[in-house]
């Protein structure tokens, strides 16, 4: 296992010379991508979202496209649509691939796009396919939607439902980096422009293979337990929770605690893991109550009193 | 993985001989001391076995209930978590569980037994064990029975706060002329009843009790007297001839009672 912890190293280490700090948001991007699954990024513009997925695209040699949303933005303008193509003196429709025909797809601020955009793609992150007319595409393997929302503007947005936040794996908070790192990427990208080639660190079968792998790691029956126990109490806990994470959030917990196993070359589940991945597998799947919400909690403080009382 | 199942059934006999062997001497201990503190107050000391049997089979089950692998993790820290799920999929077989049993195997072999047994709690057990023993060995030489000090100081305790011993006949009786009274109970209870009247025939007679005039406490005894007897027979008791029995047979006829009984014994 410990070939796996120095391949990621290698990963993070490369990322790391083109996204300076970050380090547990890739980490965590990387997880999703392990567990086959979709991420959620908050964070304010210009914190290098964009440049985290498309150099972890070049790392893992893998296709990267980019959806901008807007309000007019069209399920067609993400999926693909026919037209009309002339061949040999016949017109004939031809699909033509939308952006989503990709490995994987920067779906930037999701909450502009209207929400019958937001369900196309929703379904293309859930099903592993899109369906034009009455043709359905399967999506090439891996597939991974890092989907962008915004904490602020949030006028003009259609905020996305609890039932569609619950599709994603997980949801990953991005902040400001620190002064010193805030320095170096001033120092960076002040300096002469370098054309730098990224090497390729893994390819597109040894992710399906790790993603296959992810699956096979054990884990201990109480660390198991205690996970189920930690998703069960955010539906107890009423006097700051008015609604819990659903068993998809059980699911998420002991699969990102494996993916983040792997990630660290363990071959096995750690308390550690749970306590770590509980809180992007659960920040966007419980929601405050008003009481909560007056004293000022968030989410977070919320996972974090659940962690504290249910000990490992 | 046969042989991952074999090491976690070594791990459980060895684990179990540890709880049995700390069960056992805690037994001992609290037998000790049961044996100890029962002999004191002069209750038969055998009684101590029954703390001692029940504290041992609370330890014998809690010790099918523990998580022994768990004990085995708290000894080894680097075996923490990792051990306990090697343990959970002892039974399944793949690439990354394989990997799992081997580093445990490999971890397992640099722990030796000591290391599970508390040598320093187990040398004070022993210790104590020892102790004990020579506690009572020397308290029954000295035949210490504290009952009667907890006697005297329950009395002096009474004493202090203006109560009285148990006497007969204090100064403080009521009644009529010489009822006995039990002091502290203030001449209720007069275990004599009151003076009555007896009958002799036709005759009336007054019987009276008189109390004794004075103070005994049944705690204050002296040891008692030794009186020796001189052996005496009386001189005027002597024993008489045994006169002989004669039947009242008439002359005439007593050769006709010999012939009888001769030929009686004849036949």
């Amino acid at each position: 296992m410990q070939r796996y912890n120095t391949l990621f190293e290698n990963i993070f280490k490369n990322v790391g010379k083109v996204v300076i700090g970050q380090e547990d948001v890739v980490e965590q991007v990387v997880i999703a991508m392990l567990c086959d699954a979709n991420a959620l990024v908050e964070g304010y513009p210009g914190l290098a979202k964009t440049l985290m997925v498309r150099t972890l695209a070049e790392i893992m040699d893998l296709k990267f496209s980019r959806i901008q949303n807007t309000p007019d933005l069209m399920p067609s303008d993400v999926t693909g649509t026919y037209i009309i193509e002339e061949k040999h003196g016949k017109r004939e429709f031809k699909f033509q691939p939308g952006p989503i025909f990709a490995n994987i797809v920067l779906a930037d601020e999701i909450n502009r796009a209207t929400p019958k955009t937001q369900s196309a793609l929703l379904e293309a992150m859930q099903e592993k396919q899109v369906t034009v007319g009455r043709d359905t595409f399967k999506l090439e393997s891996p597939f991974f939607i890092l989907a962008t929302q915004n904490p602020i503007e949030q006028e003009g947005t259609y905020p996305l439902p609890e039932a569609q936040t619950d599709r994603f794996l997980l949801k990953i908070h991005i902040g400001y980096p620190s002064l010193a790192e805030e320095i170096k990427i001033v120092d960076e990208y002040t300096a002469p422009k370098q054309n730098r080639k990224l090497p390729t660190a893994l390819t597109k079968k040894h992710l399906i293979e790790m993603q296959d792998i992810v699956r096979k790691i054990p884990i201990a029956k109480d660390i198991k337990e205690r996970a189920a126990k930690i998703v069960a109490e955010t539906r107890n806990r009423k006097e700051i929770i008015e609604y819990g994470a659903s068993p998809r959030a059980s699911i998420g917990l002991v699969l990102a605690a494996k993916a983040r196993a792997l990630v660290k070359g363990r071959n096995h589940v750690s308390n550690e893991d749970i306590d770590i991945m509980a809180f992007p597998v659960l920040r966007h799947r419980i929601i405050l109550n008003f009481e909560a919400d007056r004293k000022g909690m968030t989410t977070d403080d919320a996972i974090k009193e659940i962690i504290g009382k249910i000990k490992s | 993985m046969r042989s991952f199942k074999k090491v976690v059934k070594e791990i459980h006999a060895e684990i179990e001989k540890i709880i049995l062997f700390a069960a056992i001497m805690d037994s001992i201990i609290i037998f000790l001391l049961g044996y100890f503190i029962l002999s004191l107050f002069n209750y038969h000391p055998l009684y101590s076995m029954i703390p001692a049997f029940i504290y041992f089979g609370i330890m014998i089950y809690n010790s099918f209930r523990v998580n022994k692998v768990r004990i085995l993790e708290m000894a080894s820290p680097n075996l923490n978590e990792k051990l306990r799920t090697a343990a959970d999929h002892a039974h399944l077989d793949g690439e990354v569980v394989d990997e799992l049993h081997k580093e445990v195997v490999h971890d397992l072999k640099k722990i030796s037994a000591g290391r599970l047994f508390n040598t320093q709690k187990n040398f004070i057990r022993i210790f104590i064990a020892i102790f004990m023993c020579f506690i009572i060995i020397f308290s029954s030489s000295l035949n210490i029975n504290l009952t009667d000090y907890v006697k005297k100081i329950v009395d002096s305790a009474k004493k202090a706060r203006g109560e009285q011993d148990y006497r007969l006949g204090g100064d403080d009786s009521k009644g009529d002329g010489g009822d006995m009274d039990i002091v502290g109970t203030k001449g209720n209870d007069n275990i004599f009843g009151s003076k009555s009247v007896a009958k002799l025939g036709d005759e009336e007679i007054n019987v009276e009790i008189r109390s004794a005039k004075y103070e005994f406490n049944i705690r204050e005894m002296d040891e008692t007297e030794v009186k020796e007897f001189k052996e005496q027979f009386p001189t005027d008791i002597t024993p008489t001839e045994a006169e002989t029995f004669r039947e009242n047979i008439p002359e005439d006829q007593m050769d006709l009672v010999k012939s009888y009984f001769k030929k009686i014994t004849e036949g």
